[in-house]
């Protein structure tokens, strides 16, 4: 049985310090964070858990951000909002992703109090 | 006794060499040692490196949540326990650092994480840095020997926007070390709004392409950064300082030092040079306008391109004629295109297309006017006489010889901007298009249609006049007078040859008559200078012929054989005086032609026309019913009105051309239609006569008849 735990906040990102940063300022933002190293991880988690909003790099091992978006839209057919972090120049992927269902993105570096904003707003717009 | 020869003795080509046993087993064992040695080394640096990445790793998973902590602190809204959890952080991460591998590891992290997040965490971090003194290290690394170790020192301080560290980076900007001296430009630019300033007074060193641009990036990511007037380094000895000024000037518009941008036109340098050039296409540096030019036959290809580029952009006419002289003095066939290319930027549609077009055969020269005696049959070209073949095979050779740059590819491209006169298929194209232009405003897709035709002119008239209704073709017509030129006689006049509507024929008429006046300037006043003479009895070919090159002047010829008369007769007979020795001949030849086909044409008619001439005045069909104005020069101010005996209209002088151009089944058809001016003195009749006398005002008729006959005669010498 999955259970829906509104203020979960998953966040797929191999770069260990910067999701740290991120997991303990978003923690500050009232978020239950859950670090994902990886796609691998992401899946895993997905099929025991379903959080309230998913924020995952582009880039990562396994399984990049595109595939995460198209995995959870596509193949769980979830409507989790989903938020990329994308690093400079690499726009094109961002619409690509756009295109299969996410919801936004921000790009490298990241300034975590915007990317805080960003979740809140997700979550206002999707009724959670 | 036996002798015995030997005739076969045996020798070893590769002999086995003698080495001791003990040797070989020493060199193995000194393999296997070596090999022993290597994997334990292997071994050895593989367990280091893990170990260490391990421990790396795991202080990493120490200090990042203390580092979080640390940077996320807020003293006014945190309670009194984080407050003294924060202290003991510090003093934590204090007693870290105290460590060496601690503290290389904690300002390495602080330089990773710097380059992932933006904002107030980014200033936090520095903040951090510099509080915790690692910045210290960093400065240490400034005072080494070793290039790469003051580089890496310059790259930390930077990085970590230790604005302290300005005036000691600052010193390195002119340092041997290009890796040193590179690093230091950035740092001095990126540390301090007025770094840029000190970098350009101070520099003296090359500053590469790459290093221009990455300064570029560095000024553009600096925040609240107000460049400074960098027309200021235009004098600058390095002519980097300079380049790099102009394209920052460039960059941040600073349009207010244009006298010295175009004194740098004139710069050797042809990076400087070019980029001033730039500067002035992007500020619209009118004023350069003549120093570009005079530039341009110093400059070599890049700068010319870039000189026509800009003159383009400024988009002045009179600009035209430099960028055709440009196209015709150049060899370079990309300047030459670009210079083309120019010109139809300044003047869209002046430069046509001309290769890959369909050839476009010659219009029919003749203009026949009445309707009844129109020929339905084509003129066929080919039935040429074979000397006048000689002579067409003469003028090409000559063509072939002159103009050298016509064999090259570039021969559509000079001819398309060679004097129009000398480019009849060109012109034709031309023509082509403009009626294509004015086509589509009836009807667009007409266009596509002209645009594959092999015989523009014809497939017009027939694909799309002929099969318009009257009300069509009117509006043609009209927007044909509205819109057009001379160029669009050609159609004209194949309309009016072959239109039965009276009315729409007359229209076509009239258009070719004001169309003829609205000729360019020069073809206008030959034409005009041309019948003035030609009142006085001259050739009406003299002055065309004295100011036309010896190609034209050939084909004047042929041309005086088509349509010449007696008065012909002296100006060929001076010709066979020419110096040019083809001229010469040929003036011969046609005068020999023309006699004898004068002699031909003395037809009883022509006795007829000689009765007029008795009465030494002018007839005048006045064009109602049988009655002929008869003026006579001698009788001053009076006319005589009689009942038409013949239909042609003209005088002594008057007589030649409408023979010569051969449009006998036209004099029925010619209307001169003009004001007398006068009053009604007498009127008298008689069997075969009505006589009305009437003062004449003498001055005004005869201006009109003269322009009325001029209408005709432009009319017909457009024709031949």
């Amino acid at each position: 049985m999955i259970l829906m735990k509104e203020e979960t906040l998953l966040l797929a990102e191999d770069d260990e310090l910067l999701a740290t940063l991120l997991a303990y300022r978003l923690g500050k933002g009232g978020y239950d964070v859950v670090i994902a190293k990886d796609g691998r991880e992401v899946k895993e988690y997905l099929k025991k858990d379903i959080p309230a909003i998913i924020v995952s790099d582009i880039m990562m091992p396994y399984m990049s951000g595109i595939e995460l978006v198209d995995y959870i839209r596509n193949e769980l057919a979830l409507t989790t909002p989903i938020i990329l972090i994308s690093s400079a120049g690499n726009e094109e992927n961002v619409v690509t992703a756009f295109e299969l269902g996410a919801n936004d993105f921000i790009s490298k570096p990241v300034s975590p109090s915007e990317l805080l904003i960003r979740i809140n707003r997700q979550l206002i717009i999707s009724g959670k | 006794m036996h002798l015995v020869f030997a005739t076969y003795r045996p020798i070893s080509l590769i002999e086995v060499p003698k080495l001791h046993t003990n040797l070989l087993w020493d060199l193995t064992l000194l393999f296997i040692g070596l090999s022993a040695l290597y994997f334990v080394c292997v071994f050895f640096f593989k367990s280091k490196f893990t170990f260490k990445s391990k421990k790396v790793s795991s202080k990493k998973k120490v200090l990042a949540p203390m580092i979080s902590k640390f940077l996320f602190y807020e003293e006014e809204s945190e309670s009194k326990e984080e407050k003294n959890s924060y202290i003991q952080l510090k003093i934590e991460i204090r007693d870290l650092i105290k460590d060496r591998f601690n503290h290389l590891l904690l300002s390495e992290i602080l330089q990773d994480l710097q380059k992932d997040v933006s904002g107030n965490t980014q200033r936090r971090l520095y903040k951090m840095y510099k509080d915790l003194g690692l910045h210290l290290d960093a400065f240490k690394k400034l005072k080494s020997w070793r290039w790469e170790v003051v580089s890496q020192g310059i790259f930390e301080l930077t990085q970590m926007q230790v604005a302290e560290s300005y005036g000691f980076i600052s010193q390195f900007i002119n340092d041997k070390r290009g890796v040193v001296r590179k690093q230091a430009e950035i740092a001095t630019v990126s540390l301090k709004h007025e770094g840029l300033s000190y970098f350009l007074d101070t520099t003296r060193c090359n500053i590469s392409e790459w290093q221009q641009l990455k300064l570029m990036d560095v000024i553009n990511n600096l925040e609240d950064f107000e460049p400074p007037r960098f027309k200021k380094w235009l004098t600058s000895t390095n002519k980097d300082v300079v380049l790099f000024s102009l394209r920052l000037i460039r960059h941040y518009n600073q349009n207010d030092t244009n006298a010295s941008i175009i004194e740098l036109i004139r710069h050797k340098n042809n990076q400087i040079k070019s980029e001033a050039i730039y500067c002035i296409k992007k500020f619209c540096v009118f004023e350069a306008r003549e120093t570009l030019k005079n530039m341009f036959w110093k400059s070599n290809t890049e700068v010319k391109i870039i000189i026509l580029d800009a003159i383009a952009s400024f988009e002045i006419e009179e600009d035209v004629a430099f960028l055709k002289h440009v196209e015709k003095k150049e060899s370079n066939f990309t300047i030459k295109s670009k210079a083309l290319s120019s010109i139809n930027t300044i003047i869209p549609g002046y430069i046509l297309p001309t290769k890959g077009l369909s050839k476009v055969e010659p219009t029919n020269s003749k203009m026949e006017v009445d309707s009844e005696s129109v020929s339905e049959e084509p003129i066929d070209n080919t039935e040429l006489p074979k000397e006048e073949e000689l002579v067409l095979n003469e003028v090409d050779a000559e063509v072939n010889e002159k103009d050298e740059e016509i064999k090259t590819d570039t021969i559509s491209l000079d001819s398309c901007i060679a004097e129009e006169e000398e480019t009849p298929k060109i012109e034709s194209v031309e023509e082509n298009y403009i009626i294509e232009e004015i086509l589509e405003e009836i009807e667009p897709e007409v266009k596509e249609e002209t645009k594959v035709v092999t015989s523009p002119r014809e497939n017009v008239f027939e694909k799309v006049y002929a099969e318009r209704d009257t009300k069509d073709k009117e509006l043609l017509l009209d927007i044909i007078d509205k819109n057009g030129d001379h160029r669009e006689i050609p159609l004209l006049k194949e309309i009016a040859a072959k239109e039965k509507n009276m009315t729409i024929k007359e229209r076509a008429l009239e258009i070719i008559f004001a169309f003829s006046g609205k000729g360019p300037n020069s073809l206008k006043e030959v034409e005009k200078s041309s019948l003035e003479e030609d009142y006085q009895g001259k050739s009406i070919f003299e002055k065309l012929f004295y100011t036309s090159d010896s190609i034209s002047k050939l084909m004047l010829l042929d041309e005086i054989l088509e349509v010449g008369d007696h008065k012909e007769i002296p100006f060929l007979e001076s010709l066979t005086s020419h110096s040019d020795r083809r001229i010469c001949q040929k003036a011969k030849l046609v005068k020999q032609q023309l006699k004898a086909k004068l002699e031909e044409l003395k037809p009883p008619e022509v006795e007829e026309s000689i009765e007029i001439e008795e009465n030494t005045g002018v007839e005048i069909d006045l064009g109602a019913k049988d009655l002929v104005a008869f003026y006579d020069e001698n009788d001053s101010g009076f006319i005589e009105v009689k009942k038409k005996k013949k239909k042609i209209v003209a005088s002594n002088e008057s007589v030649y051309p409408l023979e010569d151009v051969q449009i006998e089944v036209a004099k029925p058809k010619i209307k001169l239609n003009f004001e007398l001016e006068g009053e009604i003195c007498k009127v008298s009749s008689s069997e075969d006569s009505e006589q009305v006398l009437f003062s004449l005002d003498k001055e005004n008729t005869i201006k009109k008849f003269s322009n009325s006959l001029n209408s005709v005669f432009n009319y017909f010498y457009k024709q031949h």
